[in-house]
């Protein structure tokens, strides 16, 4: 029931995910930010099995964290996702994470960009990406609204269109929502989407 | 004697590891380093050997991250220095995953000298040939330190020290002239213990300051110049003041 979706602008790329913790029948919270802040200009936006996707997404963070202690330079989108594909693909036969990623990255030279890392280490350069059930709304609904160059607004609106038809065609939709997003500036919140107001912790 | 200094893991008749106090002479054969700690800001400086005319200088950076909030400096083998420097990165993301905190600059120097350490009781290695000079701030209370290591393994915190070569007129120069400073009256300080032994300019002196908000931050060769200036001017007012009221008289 996790829904993690994201999309590329001309200079700003944006992520979105449920914020439900859910186990069985029962909602521990939902306000859990699935979206990690990977360095200043990286964003993971992650689901799968609970302690698998802290796990994993951490683990990537502090590698590459130290690639850029030890080379002076941050790594590329590219090349963060590339290791990140590589961990999966490496972990697979053996001891499988079942964790999905939409990584989203804002470099100087090139720009934005979006890769689609899926639990058994695909990894696709997208323009638009979905992961879960509600990937089959947000897909339909971002093919039938996108077009390139769209502004930072005219996205917000399409996730907007988004996280509606996922509340009304969803059968147990997440109520609350996070969206972020990372441009030059970087990488830092942007909104929350909420209809249940989360526990005041 | 001879006998006993072949293989680190055999004390000498006297008490003596002679591996380790060898290592420690490679250490003062190194460039001079010398590390001072001010209230709200750390300072190391490095010297710099004239570089060769052909090299990328930007290539031979002596003052290195261990994280945003620690640094260090080295005397002694370069190439040694780099091994313990990539064990340390590495073990400062590792604290960094498995207890949710950075490290605190005790913490790291304690896990560099234990490295060091090792390498002087075990079977068929060396030790390393460097002693390190340790800066950087407490991640939650914001306490400026700096700490040294040597090859022996030992590591203690100092509010300013030296090593390498001339190390010890570097440190009777700081006992002498050592009291709490802040921001660039501690940079200055560095600097004046560093001309000490090294040729006055910005290219044969390397300095890098750390803040606690600003992280690590090296400074340019004419920043360094222009306080290797001012200096100068003032060691020049002090020396004509001291001559001149003896001639009135």
């Amino acid at each position: 029931m996790e829904c993690v979706f994201g999309l590329v602008g001309n200079d700003y790329a944006i992520v979105v995910a449920d914020t439900s913790a859910v186990h069985s029948i029962l909602v521990h919270k939902s306000n859990e930010d699935k979206i990690m802040v990977l360095d200043s200009h990286k964003l993971v936006a992650a689901s799968g099995e609970p302690g698998d996707r802290v796990q994993f997404t951490e683990y990537i963070q502090k590698n590459v964290a130290l690639y850029q202690f030890r080379n002076g330079i941050p790594l590329t989108t590219a090349a963060a996702a590339n290791f990140t594909r590589g961990e999966l693909a490496t972990a697979l036969r053996k001891n499988p994470y079942q964790v999905n990623v939409l990584m989203a990255g804002y470099d100087k030279e090139i720009g934005p960009s979006l890769y689609y890392i899926d639990y058994i280490a695909t990894l696709h350069k997208v323009d638009r990406g979905a992961f879960g059930y509600g990937s089959y709304f947000c897909l339909a609904m971002m093919d039938r609204h996108y077009h390139s160059g769209m502004t930072v607004e005219e996205a917000i609106d399409l996730v907007d269109k988004c996280i509606l038809e996922i509340r009304s065609r969803l059968v147990v939709a997440p109520p609350n929502f996070v969206i972020k997003i990372v441009d030059k500036d970087g990488a830092r919140e942007y909104a929350w989407r909420e209809s249940v107001k989360p526990d005041a912790a | 004697m001879a006998r006993y200094d072949r293989a680190i893991t055999v004390f000498s008749p006297d008490g003596h590891l002679f591996q380790v106090e060898y290592a420690l002479e490679a250490v003062r054969k190194g460039n001079a380093a010398v590390g001072v700690r001010g209230t709200d800001t750390v300072v190391l400086g490095v010297e710099k050997k004239s570089a060769a005319k052909l090299q990328d200088s930007r290539s031979v950076r002596k003052i290195v991250n261990l994280d945003n909030h620690i640094a260090l400096a080295c005397a002694g083998l370069k190439a040694d220095a780099r091994v313990l420097i990539n064990r340390a990165r590495i073990e400062c993301q590792s604290h960094r995953l498995t207890v949710e905190d950075p490290v605190t600059v005790e913490y790291i120097t304690r896990y560099i000298a234990g490295l060091q350490q090792k390498y002087t009781q075990s079977g068929g290695v060396r030790p390393f040939g460097l002693s390190t000079l340790i800066i950087g701030f407490d991640p939650y209370t914001g306490v400026p330190s700096l700490y040294q290591t040597d090859p022996s393994g030992t590591f203690s915190a100092w509010k300013a020290n030296a090593t390498g070569r001339n190390s010890n007129s570097i440190r009777e120069f700081l006992e002498k002239n050592y009291k709490e400073t802040h921001g660039q009256e501690t940079i200055k300080l560095a600097i004046r213990a560093l001309l000490e032994v090294v040729e006055s300019g910005g290219k044969n002196i390397e300095v890098a300051v750390m803040t606690k908000d600003q992280g690590l931050r090296q400074l340019e060769e004419a920043e360094i110049d222009a306080i290797v200036a001012e200096i100068e001017a003032e060691k020049a007012a002090a020396e004509a003041a001291k001559k001149g009221p003896a001639r009135d008289a």
